[in-house]
């Protein structure tokens, strides 16, 4: 794997400038924009909040899937957790019997 | 207590806890496989919300300082072959199987692009997952389309990042650049659009109108209400 960002001969040259110039751009913003550019325009710079029924059934989608992999993480702390305990149990044992 | 007796607990302990061990790899497997994470991968981020929070401080806001673009992005794998960042989508009712629109391809190039621009990651994924997924989370079959990092696509993120950027420090304002009515009949911002295109009576658009707020001055669709 490549270490850091870098730009290949054919990218684009990356952004330079001061900060305030260039304010941040989310990576979903960028997905709005390719949808239209207007309401891009419209969420970011006129601020139109609007939160419409497919919005909130995707941000409840997001938490079921979210929901799935903290299960996986748990788990596998768990499994890590009484693995690491049995073999340090198992160690314990055949130390005792050694010096029985 | 007995040198006998002691190692007798500790057995039986031991037995326990392997007990235990097999039904936790077992449930995990199980829960793996909902959660349709691949062998040999290991979650480095996640942003999906959800009850449990077990990531912690690993469930965080990518930057990338030199193009000036920040993100969540849904979740971080580590494979074989590097990261690989995960976009999750809910398929909406024109979802086609083994297809991606154009604006989550671009949003998970910008988010492959956070991966190797953030200190925390610091590596160009190989390429990035779009997970089409149902109301309860789960993947669509076909619902998983994997994009490789091209340049074309790189270059792509950064042509609309300037755009925007120039929009964002120029003020200027920015009109609609499509021919789609059925782009503006699904937009979350159609409401507030004096520029969309106008819907048909017949659609279903016209009687479900989500709550606006935050907009200032103008009433949502009066100019399509006016054209009509």
């Amino acid at each position: 794997m490549d270490r850091g960002p870098r730009n290949d001969p054919g990218d684009p040259p990356a952004v330079t400038g001061p900060r305030e110039d260039r304010p941040d751009i989310w990576a979903s913003e960028v997905g709005d924009f390719a949808y239209c550019a207007r309401s891009w325009w419209l969420r970011r710079v006129q601020r139109v909040a609007i939160e419409t029924p497919e919005m909130t059934a995707g941000t409840q989608a997001h938490a079921r899937v979210g929901d799935l992999v903290a299960e996986t993480v748990v788990l596998d702390r768990v499994v890590r957790g009484c693995a690491g305990v049995a073999v340090l149990i198992a160690g314990v044992i055949g130390y005792l019997w050694l010096v029985r | 207590m007995s040198w006998t007796a002691l190692l007798w607990g500790l057995a039986l302990l031991l037995i326990g806890l392997l007990v235990g061990l097999a039904a936790a790899v077992s449930r995990r497997t199980r829960a793996r496989q909902a959660a349709q994470l691949p062998a040999g991968t290991r979650i480095r981020a996640a942003d999906l919300g959800g009850r449990v929070r077990p990531l912690g401080r690993r469930s965080m806001t990518l930057r990338d300082p030199a193009w000036g673009i920040a993100g969540n992005v849904d979740l971080v794998l580590e494979g074989p072959t590097g990261y690989i960042p995960v976009e999750y989508k809910q398929a909406g009712a024109r979802y086609r199987p083994g297809t991606a629109k154009p604006g989550h391809v671009l949003q998970l190039a910008a988010s492959m692009r956070l991966c190797e621009g953030d200190g925390r990651f610091g590596t160009r994924p190989a390429e990035g997952w779009l997970r089409y997924v149902d109301g309860q989370g789960r993947v669509l079959p076909g619902g998983e389309v994997r994009v490789a990092n091209t340049p074309w696509l790189r270059g792509q993120v950064i042509t609309s990042v300037q755009r925007m950027r120039r929009a964002l420090v120029t003020r200027e304002e920015l009109h609609r650049d499509h021919q789609s009515a059925a782009k503006c009949a699904t937009c979350s911002r159609r409401l507030a659009c004096d520029e969309g295109i106008v819907e048909r009576p017949d659609s279903p658009w016209a009687t479900s109108r989500p709550a606006v707020t935050g907009f200032p001055g103008r009433r949502c669709g009066d100019g399509q209400r006016a054209a009509q």
